[in-house]
């Protein structure tokens, strides 16, 4: 468990963070949203010390991370930012080995990580290991760089708009691909980014912050349901929150007996998705992969709360 | 108030300044010098009211460097008056390590607070025209020193040597920047005569100064011995024509870079719309390219023209003249007083022509704020 | 680059040096009629080596220190210093050559230690600027990746900040000691060793065979001495472009 417990950094009368406290529980996905300026990804560096708080302090397992020398504590946590910052002149492995050596790992053990890692990212560590950062897409180096931040088994990762730099069809991909890799790993997941869209579509609760406060925090379908603030509200977008909503609910749940016309819908889609084939196709219902339908009223009652 | 970490590393060097010998008395030109302390000279009370003012420099550096600085330009003046009075005519005063590790110390200073202002061009204009009245008004003080008194002792020369510097220097870096300016555009649109030109150019760089100049001597006295109208506008062996041209091939490197660089530099989006807009090759270099280019190439200008001063100094070594004939007197004779009254001029001349140039770069409309 | 020309130049100064008298008939119609054609003086070779040697013992320590300063400026002890010494090197780089050799010589006295102390100073400069250049130039997202996984400062100097550095700095390093190869020249005039020497007699005898050599002589250095800082260069940055986000 990671305690934020009230943070502030103020430069001068200006208040980047105030008084901000949250809590992550073990294995969990917790993203902050926010426009420009609001101080998301000052609360990000105060967790790592990348900044050090004017005021308050942040708990790992319950000890005051103030007790560590910043380099040590920052080698307890991944950081994975938006232009990756892969070191240009070391390799990919070397690269994704910096923590593992600074922690003095045997080089058996950090060769058998550095494979692991680069596998588990669906990159083939014969063939991308020994290349410079040079050599890669951006989609490899996007992926190398959260490779890297994994490398120590880290307690939490921090993730700077990690995907900003990618283009909407590799960043749809990346989401995937990183919610998998969380659900492999089971690791804990603070992240910065401002796109609403983004924070439903791969957390378990939402920060919205702004002008340094955090105006709610809560899951997606809350935030949704019963956005706190005006200022929630409009970030939400009223006039995609039906959609935003049904994208919360796989279609399975939504499931009854019967059967229906046209090719069947996996059952891991989401309701959103459901909904526009629906539409598209011009049907009362939509069969389902493994049996089953949906039906449009089905469809349209779960798109509110 | 606290003074900044620079001010307390700087009081070391101003300390020493205060405690090692001020001054060098000789009985006469080429006598060994004996050291004078500042308190030898003024007297006790009066040294320790310098190292009180020195103290409060230090406090207050931003304000009272250029003061203190001028105080202690003065104050060897001063010194040298004293311990002249009522010697022999042929005693000597020139300045210690003492006065030089604290002007030194003082210059930085001073350095540090105009840094730390960033004055804008019209200012550092100012700032360099007030340094050289205020240097011009405190020389009349040294009477004294020995510097001075070598400059009074020719000061004839002074001045045609002077001249003969600023025509060389002027001169040959007018002439780079009339043929490097075109060269370079020509080279910007040939891509094929890009290679040769640059390879000649850099070759020539990296032949030592002393010896361009001494290998111009063979063509130019060829020249003046076979071409009669070579002799009759003053194309010699020896003497300025040599250096002249070394200078002048020594500065079309930095001048045809620069071109070539700032005419590279153009937005590809501003040269099209040039083009879409009907303007011939002809107006769109004197009217878009050349415009565009110019902070660049007056870089280029100001880098030549500084080295120019200085290389210019070589030139005495072939009989061109300039400031480098009381250099080279200077260290023939062991004479540093002459040595120093070659090269502080070339020194602040050089350092004058950056301030200008680099002033005159910023006032150019649409310059770099 | 091609390297062939290169090493057609250093077999000829490698030739010249060892035997010189394989070159007088090309050098002979600049020498006065009956006199010397190579440098008779002192041997081409020592004045060779012993002129390399003026420019490695300022340039080695002039980089050394230049770096360390280099790095200070941009610490925060050193965060002071930095506005004077950047106007410092602009305006240090105004002071000639020979106006720098000429001043340290009143205090030094002639011979060697007046020269190496200008070619030192002289140094310094462009040593310098390429250092506070090249570590301001580092690319934000590489440092701070550095910063966010842990290395401590002096880690992040040395495993990441001087390499990226490095290629900026060693042509700051390539540079100066080009010009301090030439200014080294002028260090004959307060007698210091070196192919300076045969300039100046040639210009005081006036044979200007004896100029030619010892000019010829330092330009090629100075082109070799490039080409080997690029051969030093190349190695350090194969594998290596500029990052493009």
């Amino acid at each position: 468990m990671i305690g934020l417990n009230h943070l502030s950094k103020h430069y001068g009368d200006t208040k980047a963070v105030d008084d901000v406290s949250l809590t992550i529980d073990k294995g969990s996905v917790v993203a902050i949203v926010g426009t420009s300026g609001s101080g998301k990804s000052t609360l990000l560096r105060l967790v790592n010390r990348l900044i050090e708080p004017t005021s308050g302090h942040v708990t790992l397992d319950g000890q005051d991370t103030r007790a560590l020398p910043a380099f040590e504590l920052r080698r307890r946590i991944g950081y994975v930012i938006q232009d990756h910052g892969l070191f240009p002149h070391w390799t990919v492995a070397r690269n994704i080995a910096t923590v593992p050596r600074l922690l003095g790992w045997s080089k058996a053990r950090i060769e058998a990580r550095v494979e692991e890692l680069l596998t588990l990212l669906s990159l083939d560590p014969a063939a991308i290991g020994p290349r410079f950062p040079h050599q890669l897409s951006g989609g490899q180096m996007q992926r190398v760089g959260v490779a890297r931040a994994l490398a120590a088994e880290p307690e939490l990762l921090l993730m700077d708009e990690p995907f900003g730099a990618l283009d909407p069809v590799l960043r749809g991909k990346a989401q995937a691909d990183l919610r998998a890799i969380q659900r492999t790993l089971g690791t804990t997941i603070l992240l910065v980014t401002h796109d609403m869209a983004e924070a439903i579509a791969l957390s378990d609760r939402i920060a919205v912050m702004r002008a340094g406060r955090v105006e709610q925090f809560a899951p997606p379908a809350e935030i949704l349901a019963r956005p706190a603030t005006d200022f929630v509200r409009a970030l939400v977008g009223e006039g995609e929150r039906a959609f935003r909503y049904l994208s919360l609910t796989p279609v399975g749940s939504l499931a009854e007996a019967g059967a229906a016309e046209g090719a069947p819908l996996p059952a891991d889609a989401t309701a959103a998705e459901a909904l526009n084939a629906l539409i598209w196709r011009g049907t009362e219902s939509l069969a389902l992969e493994g049996g089953g339908r949906v039906t449009r009223s089905a469809l349209l009652r779960a798109g509110h709360p | 108030m606290i003074p900044n970490r620079l001010a307390l590393v700087l009081a070391v060097p101003l300390a020493a300044g205060l405690a090692l010998p001020f001054a060098g008395l000789r009985a006469n030109r080429i006598a060994a010098a004996e050291p004078v302390w500042l308190w030898q000279a003024l007297g006790a009370p009066a040294a320790i009211g310098i190292a009180l003012l020195a103290v409060l420099t230090v406090m207050w550096g931003r304000v009272l460097a250029a003061p203190a600085l001028a105080a202690w330009l003065a104050l060897m003046g001063v010194v040298a008056h004293r311990l002249t009075a009522g010697g022999p005519d042929f005693a000597r005063v020139s300045p210690g390590a003492g006065f030089w590790l604290g002007a030194v110390a003082l210059a930085l200073l001073l350095a540090d607070a105009l840094a730390q202002r960033r004055p804008g061009p019209v200012a550092r204009l100012t700032w360099l025209a007030a340094a050289w009245a205020a240097l011009a008004l405190l020389l009349q003080g040294w009477g004294h020193v020995s510097i001075l008194q070598e400059y009074a002792a020719r000061y004839m020369t002074f001045w045609a040597e002077a001249q003969r510097h600023l025509a060389l220097a002027l001169g040959s870096f007018a002439g780079a920047v009339l043929v490097g300016v075109p060269l370079g555009v020509l080279i910007q649109r040939r891509a094929g005569w890009r290679g040769p030109v640059m390879g000649t150019l850099t070759a020539i760089q990296t032949v030592p100064s002393i010896a361009l100049f001494g290998l111009l001597i063979l063509p130019l006295g060829w020249l003046a011995t076979h071409v009669p109208m070579a002799r009759a506008v003053g194309i010699g062996g020896i003497g300025m024509a040599p250096a002249f041209v070394a200078l002048f091939l020594y500065a079309l490197l930095p001048i045809v870079t620069n071109t070539v660089a700032g005419l590279r530099g153009i937005p590809a989006s501003v040269a099209e719309a040039a083009r879409g807009m009907g303007l011939s090759p002809r107006q769109r270099l004197a009217r878009v390219d050349i415009p565009l280019a110019l902070p660049v190439i007056l870089t280029g200008a100001r880098i030549v023209l500084v080295q120019n001063i200085g290389l210019a100094t070589i030139g005495a070594l072939i009989g061109a003249g300039g400031f480098g004939t009381f250099v080279f007197q200077g260290l023939g004779q062991t004479a540093p007083d002459l040595i120093l009254l070659g090269a502080l001029p070339t020194v602040a001349l050089a350092f004058s022509a950056q301030v200008v140039f680099d002033a005159l770069i910023d006032l150019l409309p649409g310059a770099r704020a | 680059m091609k390297r062939w020309p290169a090493a057609v130049l250093l077999v000829l100064v490698l030739a010249f040096l060892i035997r010189p008298g394989l070159f007088a008939p090309l050098l002979a119609p600049l020498a006065p009629g009956g006199g010397p054609v190579i440098y008779d003086r002192a041997n081409l070779l020592s004045l060779t080596l012993a002129h390399l040697g003026l420019v490695a013992g300022a340039m080695v320590p002039a980089s050394l220190v230049a770096v360390a300063l280099g790095v200070f400026v941009q610490r925060p002890a050193g965060a002071a210093f930095l506005p004077l010494s950047r106007s410092l090197t602009g305006f240090g780089q105004t002071f000639p050559p020979v106006a720098v050799l000429a001043l340290t010589v009143p205090v030094l006295g002639f011979g060697t230690w007046p020269t190496l102390l200008a070619l030192f100073l002289y140094g310094l400069l462009p040593v310098f600027e390429n250092t506070v250049a090249a570590l301001q130039g580092l690319p934000p997202s590489v440092v701070e990746a550095a910063r966010g996984m842990g290395l401590t400062p002096r880690q992040r100097l040395w495993q990441v900040e001087l390499p990226l550095a490095r290629p900026l700095i060693l042509d700051g390093i390539r540079t100066a000691s080009v010009i301090s190869l030439s200014t080294a020249t002028i260090g004959s005039v307060v007698a210091a060793r070196g192919l300076g020497e045969v300039i100046i007699a040639g210009l005081t005898s006036q044979n200007l065979a004896f100029v030619a050599q010892g000019g010829l002589l330092v330009a090629a250095l100075a082109i070799l001495l490039a080409q080997a800082f690029a051969l030093v260069g190349d190695g350090a940055s194969r594998n290596r472009a500029t990052p493009r986000a």
